[in-house]
């Protein structure tokens, strides 16, 4: 659980100095407990995809996901359903179901002729259900997963006089299901693993798949889960490779990074017309896709370092996104790569338009919500909440002509104690993004004064805003951050105590493979801390919460 | 090269582009761009002065169903029975005199009245001179110019002494409606394009080159329902529609070019034609906002200016007559006027004007022209 | 024993084994959106009134600067064009700016417009005339549940005044009087609606039982999981419970239509273009339309009371209301061409009298008009040069308590595809985007609904 550092708390960062000097033998750790996450909207999707094909339509609205200690991962093994998110789960498996059974689709998905049309037949609804079920349910099928939907299947086809209402009813019934909608873990005991459990073979499976590709285990993998084959590490390892391997880690990559980048929120985004009328709904879209894009051929297809993603030149650009980065776009659909020139104002992922039309109001940028949002995410420091009792007319100065620029506004904070705490956290690093306005376009003045995007982070001068980025770059804090997160999505929860050696120990094997991604991810699979767990958890708020590794580092001066 | 903040050349210089989205890890090739400002037409209109109705002393111009009341009134007598039974009666029916919109000769020539006193009018002086009808050598071109509203005389504008006394062309009329909703711009086509090559200083810089071209596709409206700036926009497939670069030089801001013919695609509504500009200049001004505003002067072949007035279509139906009569004019009538205000290009042979002086007010914004292979070959 | 008697009495067995003689019943299933406010609230009141759809279509558009409301939201300001609604504000919501995105294919007047709106794409020649028009998407969606798929009528009494068409070639020709609209409908064959024998759906009990397959499996799951999230697992069950409910009461007998009556057979009327005849003949046609609605005849209709470029005319004038639009002058003083601009006020008027009818027809707990969902539009918003930029379009209606009138919102040069993708999601369609090239959209006008 994240801490709240109000007053701001100072941890040594010890952890953080010894970082990348050797690493020896992993440490053992024992997990904690595990979850039962629900599905997000993204993973619902991608499961109708890999049990029907991508020509099934899927219509409706998803409950909202819930973040959590900054993660939809962590989130989502507190969400439930709600009554008016089950009637779209209910809505949405019928019209799939509808499909799935379809004149168009039967002869593709069912691997059966019935014996008749409008007549029940047990033996080709059942081959039909073991075709599709533990795919969907992520598990080989049990009796009673059967024999329950033969029998209301064979019903359905009696009221109806069709054979295929009957396998509707069994479509709808697995895709509203709960343990289809719920990623369900399950430990057991095991050899060696005397104080706790071990994830079992097909939970592991699926906690695989879900890191790596964002989907449930395919058939291969729930193979040699099915015959225990991931306890055995050499076995383990060689599905991890394969998963690796596949076009499809892209998917897992973008959902990872879509949930740290909390890209959900561009649901939600919204900007004032006047004063930017270059933006657009497309415009929002293909700025997240960009961002998603230079990640993913950053760091898979290039497999270059992490902390070089902060000073890339190498973009990708669309006619929609061209008038925001003022950048000529030949391509009259679709994408084209671009490298922006060494002194162009465009470098890392900080000059994004995503992440400063993001972060930012619908009117205005907001070095501070930037500077959070830096922190928070990138850095994964947690920076306390406004006081409730703040009085927010001392600085609303947008139109005080005497403050030109958000510097300016902003420095009315510092003569605060009480804001300067926190402001001094967010806003230099916020300020070094003011070249960009409220929907990532650069600009060189505010009100016809300059704008300065010199600033400090933690100790480290930065003159600008690409400069900025190459700061970043060298923070031992990014590595670190990336390792947690990753960690934290993998087991849907925040580290537990004894999983702290094991943070360290990732870290250092990070930074000695060149903070290469598919590295981390191995390692997070093949360690203790993934497959193993303690029993379920009972209640959160009892839950002992583990020092933080990354933190602030101490203040040069007490103030 | 002055390196300008607002425009897109600056960051264009900057930029090295890797245009080949397909390889991800392939080399790249920084490509050094000329200095280049490309623009996209905000507006493009042609001038309707507001001038007093007083100016056209003997009333405004009748359309068909002035002059043939009788067969008018037949054929839209049956023409609201067939629609009423679901049929159509085409603009070309016999009930009607010939359509002089598809034959101008058809027709006997039922008179034009043009607007023929002094007025002030925007134009561009185009031949050098100011002309007068009276006193001149009798040269079948001759005629009478204006003065523009900063006060510069001899300004070229026999499109207006053409249209000052069609209703449509009246102020608060027709065609000013259509500029005003700017429909012209917003709901056309194909875009109109400028780029201005070798701008060193836009206040001074005695050597540029200027460049209309027509784009394949049409402008892209922003959030306030203006026309996008820095937007990527094809050149026309077809490099008629490119055509030749003006010399061209900029003095205390203003930039002026020498004369160059211009073919323009237009495409909206009824309409499918292009213009045909001959011997066209401009005058402008580079904004700090990186806009340019100004004139386009030239001489607009009059074969292509009866066609574009005239050569309305929806599918197979002709819909000339219909467009005459909804701006107030006739096109028999009109075609026996036009070579009588000609001022340009006279026919060697015969020494008559084939041409009618004309200025269009224009707004650019700023835009990335791209050039597709097949153009840049071209 | 044919399977047609054993269909029917496995459905009584199966009825009375699920439903436990529950007593109200709720409309169509619900859907998307919707249903988190409203799901709970018509559940509780058994109301279960059928909705319904339709459009009303007026040719020409309107002047755009004495049209568009400045202000956005509830306390939006009626220009002088949009006085005739005052009277009916209440009832429905202006959309102002929502237009045809061109991209480059050619503005066919009068056309262009329409077609956009109701198919949700520009067609791309003049002989492009694509469907089917999103109405029929609706009554498609709705089922052959009534005697009449569609209604179609135009004041103009002309048959082939009708934009709702299935395809190029299936265009549903309009009724063109009164008296040929009440005989199609109240004339021989019409039954009334409240003597005819309640059959539950059987698809609907087929969907029920995929409930109940899930609700056998609780206690498996249960045992694997920890304290709180086995209290989540509650929270799903509670939720399935709910649904279960609602599907019980869709599958019971609803009540009678109170509202629905027999009209006076309206008498022959002279039918033409003279503006009068079309709006008689639309005030009558909308009385009959009113009660065939609330008899559950038909549950989609469009009316059109002028064409797309209006042939409306004053008697006595050459002109009709669309040559006006392209050759009166504007008058330099009120700044518009005012002999055009009196058939905008004429279509205004004739539309605040079809709202004020449907109001005036109470229904379950309020009026016909709650139940219905109106699209009023036209081709252009400046006739004068044909524009399809900011096209004038009203919402009236509540649609059974999914919509919430009153408001004034601005598309801000949005497509009106977004207008038709929303009503379609209102009436219950599946869909979570429409349109075609770039006017395809998925963000519906949220600020309409409820």
């Amino acid at each position: 659980m994240l801490h709240s550092f109000w007053p701001v708390r100072i941890v040594a960062i010890t952890a953080l100095l010894g970082l990348g000097c050797g690493s020896s033998s992993p440490p053992e750790a024992m997990g904690g407990p595990v979850a039962m996450r629900r599905l997000t909207a993204a993973q619902y999707r991608q499961a109708i995809v890999d049990a029907f094909g991508p020509e099934i339509e899927i219509v409706g609205r998803f409950e909202p996901d819930n973040r959590r200690e900054g993660l939809i991962a962590v989130g989502s093994a507190f969400v439930a359903v709600t009554p008016s998110g089950f009637e779209q789960y209910e809505a949405m498996g019928n019209y799939i179901a509808k499909q799935v059974v379809s004149e168009v689709h039967r002869d593709r998905l069912v691997p059966c002729q019935p014996r008749s049309r409008t007549e029940p037949d047990a033996a080709c609804t059942e081959a039909f259900l073991q075709r599709i079920g533990p795919g969907l349910l992520r598990r080989p099928l049990v009796d009673g997963d059967v024999q329950t939907r033969v029998t209301a299947a064979a019903a359905a086809t009696e009221l109806m006089g069709d054979f295929y209402a009957g396998l509707e009813v069994a479509v709808t019934s697995l895709l509203i299901a709960p343990d289809f909608l719920f990623r369900v873990e399950v430990a057991e005991a095991g050899p060696g693993f005397a104080d706790g459990l071990r994830l079992t073979d097909i939970s592991l499976a699926s906690r695989l798949s879900y890191l790596l590709w964002n989907a449930g285990p395919d058939a291969a993998l729930l193979e040699v889960a099915a015959r225990s084959g991931l306890s055995d590490p050499d076995s383990l390892g060689r599905e991890v490779d394969r998963l690796l391997a596949s076009s499809r880690l892209e998917d897992g990559v973008r959902a990872f990074f879509e949930d740290v980048f909390r890209f959900d929120e561009f649901e939600d985004i919204g900007k004032d017309p006047i004063r930017y009328p270059a933006y657009s709904a497309q415009v929002a879209l293909d700025a997240r896709e960009q961002t998603l894009r230079v990640v993913v051929d950053h760091l898979i297809a290039r497999k270059a370092a992490y902390r070089d993603l902060f000073t890339t030149r190498r973009s990708f650009m669309t006619r929609a996104l061209g008038p925001v980065y003022v950048v000529p776009v030949r391509a009259e659909e679709g994408w084209e790569a671009l490298d922006f020139a060494t002194d162009h104002p465009r470098a890392g992922l900080l000059s994004h338009a995503s992440f400063n039309m993001l972060n930012a109001h619908s009117g205005r940028s907001s070095p501070t919500l930037r500077g959070v949002f830096l922190r928070e995410a990138l850095l994964c420091q947690k920076v306390p909440p406004a006081p409730a009792d703040v009085d927010f007319s001392l600085f609303n100065e947008d139109d005080n002509p005497k403050y030109k620029t958000a510097r300016d506004r902003l420095a009315v904070h510092s003569s605060n104690a009480t804001c300067r705490n926190c402001h001094k956290l967010t806003d230099p690093i916020g300020l070094g993004l003011e070249v960009f306005d409220g929907i990532g376009r650069h600009r060189s003045t505010e009100n016809g004064a300059p704008i300065d995007t010199s600033g400090d982070l933690d100790g480290r001068a930065f003159a600008d805003s690409v400069d900025l980025g190459r700061a970043f770059r060298d923070s031992p804090l990014i590595g670190a951050c990336l390792v947690e997160n990753v960690y934290r999505y993998a087991v849907g929860r925040d580290p537990v105590k004894s999983e702290r050696r094991l943070l360290r120990y990732l870290e250092g094997r990070f930074e000695d493979s060149g903070q290469r991604l598919h590295a981390l991810l191995r390692d997070v699979v093949m360690s203790d801390g993934f497959r193993t767990a303690t029993r379920p958890r009972r209640d959160p708020a009892v839950e002992e919460p583990a020092p933080r590794v990354a933190a602030l580092p101490a203040e040069k001066e007490a103030t | 090269m002055r390196n300008h903040d607002v425009s897109a050349l600056g960051l264009l210089a900057a930029l090295a582009l890797a245009c080949d989205s397909a390889t991800l890890g392939g080399s790249e090739v920084s490509i050094t761009q000329p200095p280049v400002r490309g623009y996209v037409m905000a507006r493009w209109s042609e001038m309707i002065p507001g001038v007093d109705p007083g100016e056209c002393p003997e009333g405004i111009n009748i359309v068909e169903a002035d002059q043939y009341p009788e067969q008018w009134a037949t054929f839209m007598a049956a023409r609201q029975r067939i629609r009423a039974a679901g049929g159509y009666l085409r603009w070309d029916d016999e009930r009607l005199p010939p359509d002089a919109c598809q034959d101008p000769l058809s027709q006997p020539d039922p008179g034009f009245l043009t607007l023929d006193g002094p007025a002030t009018v925007y134009g561009l002086d185009l031949d050098g001179v100011v002309s007068r009808r009276t006193g001149s050598s009798g040269a079948t071109c001759a005629h009478d110019d204006f003065v523009d509203h900063d006060g510069a005389t001899g300004i070229d504008n026999q499109f207006w002494r053409l249209m000052g006394c069609v209703r449509g062309y009246r102020p608060n009329d027709l065609v000013d409606r259509l500029q005003e909703s700017n429909v012209s711009i917003k709901e056309a086509s194909y875009a109109i394009l400028l780029e201005i090559t070798g701008m060193d200083d836009a206040q001074n810089d005695d050597e540029i080159e200027v460049q209309l071209l027509s784009a394949g596709a049409p402008v892209a409206m922003n959030a306030v329902d203006d026309v996008m700036a820095h937007v990527s926009i094809t050149a026309h497939e077809n490099p008629r529609y490119h055509n030749a670069a003006a010399r061209g030089r900029i003095e205390n801001g203003i930039l002026t070019t020498e004369p160059v013919d211009l073919r323009i695609k237009v495409k909206q509504q009824t309409s499918d034609n292009e213009y045909w500009l001959r011997a066209a200049r401009i005058r402008a001004e580079v904004g700090d906002d990186g806009r340019i505003k100004g004139v386009v002067g030239a001489y607009w072949d009059i074969a292509n200016l009866f066609s574009v007035l005239n050569d309305q279509n929806i599918g197979d139906r002709p819909q000339g007559r219909n467009a005459a009569n909804a701006r107030g004019f006739m096109c028999a009538g009109i075609y026996h006027a036009m070579p009588r205000v000609a001022d340009g290009h006279p026919d060697p042979e015969t020494g008559q004007c084939t041409s009618i002086s004309t200025a269009i007010v224009f707004e650019a914004v700023p835009a990335f022209v791209i050039r597709t292979q097949v153009a840049m070959a071209e | 024993m044919s399977p047609g008697i054993t269909r029917r009495r496995l459905l009584r067995t199966a009825l009375r084994g699920s439903l436990g003689g529950a007593a109200v019943t709720v409309g169509l299933p619900f859907l998307d959106i919707f249903l988190n406010s409203n799901g709970d609230a018509l559940a509780a009141t058994g109301a279960p009134l059928p909705r319904r759809f339709g459009t009303w279509f007026f040719g020409c558009g309107m002047n755009p600067s004495r049209w568009n409301p400045t202000k956005e939201g509830r306390d939006f300001d009626l220009p002088p064009e949009l006085q005739p609604i005052a009277k009916v504000r209440e009832h429905l919501s202006v959309l102002s700016g929502f237009s045809i995105i061109l991209a480059g294919e050619t503005n066919q007047v009068h056309r262009t417009g329409v077609i956009g709106t109701l198919c949700g794409g520009a067609p791309t020649a003049t002989t492009d005339n694509p469907g089917p028009t999103f109405d029929i998407l609706i009554s498609d969606a709705m089922g052959s549940t009534t005697r009449f798929r569609s209604l179609e009528m135009a004041a103009t009494g002309v048959a082939k005044d009708s934009f709702s068409r299935r395809s190029e070639s299936a265009v549903n020709p309009s009724e063109t009087t009164p008296l040929s609209l009440y005989t199609r409908i109240f004339g021989p064959g019409f039954t009334d609606p409240n003597a005819g024998e309640f059959t539950p759906d059987p698809k609907m009990l087929v969907r029920r039982s995929a409930l109940s397959i899930v609700s056998d499996d609780r206690r498996n799951l249960e045992a694997k999981l920890g304290q709180s999230d086995r209290a989540r697992l509650d929270e799903y069950f509670t939720a399935l419970r709910q649904l279960e409910h609602q599907f019980d009461l869709q599958l019971s007998e609803p009540p009678p239509l109170e509202a629905c009556s027999i009209p006076d057979r309206p008498n022959e009327t002279p039918v033409s273009q003279d503006v009068a005849h079309v709006v008689a003949n639309h005030e009558l046609m909308t009385k009959v339309l009113a009660l065939a609605l609330a008899c559950d005849q038909t549950r989609v209709f469009n009316m059109l009371f002028s064409d797309g470029a209006s042939r409306l005319h004053s008697p006595g004038s050459s002109d009709n209301h669309h040559t006006l639009t392209h050759e009166e002058a504007r008058d330099p003083e009120l700044g518009y061409q005012p002999e055009a601009t009196r058939f905008v006020m004429h279509g205004m008027e004739a539309w605040a009298t079809f709202v004020q009818i449907l109001a005036s027809v109470p229904e379950g707990d309020g009026t016909l008009l709650d139940h219905c969902l109106v699209m009023a539009h036209s081709e252009t918003s400046d006739a004068n040069s044909h524009s399809v930029t900011g096209l004038p379009i009203m919402i009236a209606g509540r649609a059974g308590g999914r919509v919430r009138p009153g408001v004034h919102v601005r598309g801000a040069g949005d497509s009106t595809a977004r207008v038709g993708l929303t009503l379609q999601q209102v009436m219950g369609l599946n869909i979570s985007s429409w349109g075609s090239k770039a006017n395809e959209t998925s963000r519906s006008i949220s600020e309409i609904l409820a």
